[in-house]
């Protein structure tokens, strides 16, 4: 048997392009099935978690998947605004809590996301460095934008105006980073957390500026009518909130109306969350209910369908693959004719040599188990790093 | 072993019996306010933002909640600018007392969770006034800015009295195994209110012909409920005025109309010798808006209605008026 084995591997290690071509076309072949399954379970079973531990979500009427990557996945999208007055609205139903989301604006190729102190603690997201957002202006990284950005408590960030050119867009507001979280292998590791009220300024609703009143900011009136004055575009706005400036920000209009992109909700208790659901699922109301378990469902359903035609595929391009492979080796047969006559003729009898020809494709279909076992040990170690890759892609 | 040495062997093993008993009791009793106040159990924590509002609250409340004021006592409540530590402070309490319509604006600068806040004006919208205040807007099609409100809400007694009742509303749904009891004393709060706010009112139609003078802009309450129709300048009782504030209140005085002017503590000396040979009497009216070192807020309540009745007694004669210290 030895000798057999020896005669089977020369013969690979001789023709090694040709083992070496076979090895990796079955090797793929075996290995895209499997990793697609894994990918798409672990995918299925993040999605479905972070979907699952978000009772409700308010929004605009619109697409509800959508508002879901809004609310889940930071992906800012081109979303109607809520007015902000239903967060009172909902609590003085004391059905649940509301918890604020304005996903719009982003630091880089990171999401700032303004919330209320309740996200923290909804998420069990915790501070690892550094303290919580206290006051407007600040800003609390996720730990891989933090890692990515290399920023450290007590650095500043800079908000990314919507276009260079565009003089009415936002202009870039400088946050002072004061806190990192522990990373959670989520989306929020990715975002810059800041309150709701940063994010209305950094959209230009809340702003600050000289005072208007003073003899100096004359040249920046427009009129004076009484108390009432109206000033003109040379009003520099400070973009930055310190401790010497921030008594001069202040909002316009009423904060009931200030826009926010979502709201999760938290409700009380299920009969909460029912009454919740039945109050805004109104198909006149202006508010869009959903229940992110449902909508991820519904998107699941979809790859899944897609995942069939995948595998279909797959599966097809692997029967052409190993029809190939089979193909190679009784083509190969026919080539090594002279060679199995030369063997035959010094005494090898004709069943030995088919084990030594079928232990050849025996040790070609080993090494391609090996090779694609490989792959999925890779794989499922670096699972975690991949999906933050994918999720990093999926960002930029 | 002796017949003491089984006794207190006896007597150990009970102890530790009656201990593993207690010990192995099921979780899940009812919290009730006695274990609260007993201190069985941390008190919910109620953060106020300043000392009239944490007044109320710990009338109301009683030792069920700890009502916490963390301004310091040398800075205006209004004008405070908290460190982190502070917000962060109030962030982790159960409720956040708020007195709404622009006071303590660095509040609206603060992450603190909206479930928390209670906005003790914010349905009495029908009540507020205007600050008088320069407003401003960015371009002739701008949004106003939102900060023309008068913030002393509060010197309304009448105002106070419903923002009392906010106040237990939302102590009660803090703490609803207390709620009998809050519901008992702010009750009895409401109507003390009421009752001062109507005596107040005796007071001031007393002094009906009088002209009103504030020495800062925080009585526009007290201006709007009892229709005092007084006009505001801004001296603060520890400072000399310059002579154009002089000239100014010379120019705004009107002898025949026995002048009072209002401030929130008493000025110097020699500023109210001046006054006083201007004709002008001078009121103490205090905001209480900072925790007083000797005194409550009922008794500043008192003080202040004691202050303004002493003028109408003097109403005979206002030129013999003095300052009320």
């Amino acid at each position: 048997m030895k000798s057999i084995i020896f005669l089977a591997l020369r013969y690979l290690a001789y023709y090694r392009w040709k083992t070496g071509v076979l090895v990796a076309a079955i090797s793929v072949i075996l290995f895209l099935p499997l990793s697609l399954e894994y990918v798409l379970d672990h995918g299925t079973e993040r999605l479905r978690a972070r979907a699952q531990a978000t009772p409700l979500v308010l929004g605009a009427p619109g697409s509800a998947i959508e508002l879901m990557l809004s609310t889940l996945y930071f992906e800012s999208g081109n979303l109607a605004p809520l007015k902000y007055a239903l967060i009172d609205e909902i609590h003085e139903t004391m059905l649940g809590q509301a918890i604020p989301l304005q996903v719009k604006y982003r630091v880089g190729d990171f999401p700032v996301v303004g919330t209320s102190p309740d996200y923290f603690d909804f998420r069990d997201l915790k501070i690892t460095n550094g303290r919580r957002l206290a006051l407007a202006g600040e800003a609390v990284l996720g730990a891989l934008s933090a890692k990515e950005l290399g920023i450290s408590p007590g650095d500043s960030v800079i908000t990314t105006p919507d276009t260079v050119f565009d003089v009415t867009g936002t202009y870039p507001l400088k946050l002072k980073v004061v806190g990192l979280l522990q990373p959670t292998g989520t989306q929020d590791d990715y975002a810059v957390f800041v309150d709701v009220k940063t994010s209305w300024i950094i959209g230009g609703t809340g702003h600050g500026h000289e005072d208007l009143a003073r003899p100096e900011a004359s040249g920046s009136v427009l009129k004076r009518n009484g108390k009432d004055l109206v000033a003109n575009a040379s009003v520099a706005a400070f973009r930055e909130v310190t401790p010497d400036n921030m008594a001069d920000f202040h909002f316009h209009g009423g904060v009931a109306d200030f826009p926010l992109s979502a709201i999760i909700v938290v409700p009380r208790d299920v009969k909460a969350g029912v009454l919740l659901e039945g109050r805004y699922q109104n198909p006149n109301s202006s508010v869009r209910v959903v229940l992110p378990s449902v909508v991820i469902d519904n998107l699941l359903n979809t790859v899944l369908i897609v995942r069939q035609y995948v595998l279909a595929a797959i599966t097809f391009v692997g029967v052409a693959t190993l029809a190939t492979v089979a193909l190679v080796f009784s083509l190969s047969i026919q080539l090594r004719r002279s060679e199995i006559t030369t063997m035959m003729r010094i005494g090898a009898a004709p069943m030995r040599i088919g084990v030594i020809l079928g232990t050849e494709i025996l040790l070609v279909l080993a090494a391609s188990v090996f090779v694609a076992g490989i792959a999925m040990v890779v794989v499922n170690a670096w699972g975690d790093a991949l999906f933050g890759w994918i999720l990093m892609a999926g960002n930029l | 072993m002796d017949i003491d040495g089984w006794e207190l062997v006896t007597k150990n093993l009970v102890i530790f019996i009656a201990f593993a008993l207690a010990a192995c009791e099921p979780a899940g009793e009812v919290v009730t306010s006695e274990d609260t106040a007993a201190g069985n159990m941390a008190a919910p924590v109620v953060y106020t933002v300043n000392y009239p509002l944490a007044w109320m609250a710990d009338r109301i409340a009683g030792e069920v909640v700890e009502v916490v004021l963390p301004v310091p006592p040398t800075e205006d409540p209004d004008q405070w600018q908290p460190l982190p530590q502070h917000v962060l402070a109030y962030q982790d309490a159960d409720l956040v007392i708020l007195n709404g319509a622009g006071y303590a604006k660095w509040t609206t600068l603060a992450f603190l969770s909206p479930a928390k806040l209670v906005d003790t004006t914010a349905n009495a919208t029908d009540w507020l006034v205007p600050a008088g205040d320069v407003r401003h807007r960015h371009g002739p099609k701008g949004e106003q800015n939102n900060t023309d409100t008068a913030s002393h809400t509060w010197l309304s007694p009448d105002l106070a009295a419903e923002q009392a009742r906010v106040i237990a509303e939302a102590l009660m749904q803090l703490v609803p195994g207390s709620a009998k009891g809050m519901k008992e004393r702010a009750d009895t709060l409401v109507g003390e209110l009421k009752k001062h706010a109507r005596t107040l009112g005796e007071v001031f139609e007393n002094l009906r012909d009088r002209q009103f003078i504030f020495s800062h802009p925080v009585y526009q309450y007290i201006d709007a409920r009892y229709s005092l129709d007084g006009q505001t300048v801004v001296w603060e009782p520890h400072e000399e005025p310059n002579e154009d504030q002089w000239q100014a209140m010379a120019d705004l005085v009107e002898p025949d109309r026995s002048p009072i002017m209002m401030w929130e503590a008493l000025p110097l000396r020699s500023v109210s010798d001046r006054l006083r040979e201007m004709g002008i009497s001078v009121v103490v009216f205090e905001t209480g808006a900072n925790p007083h070192p000797r005194k409550g807020y009922d008794v500043i309540l008192d003080d202040n209605l004691a202050n303004v009745r002493a003028l109408g007694s003097m109403a005979a004669s206002p030129n013999s008026a003095k300052a009320v210290d």
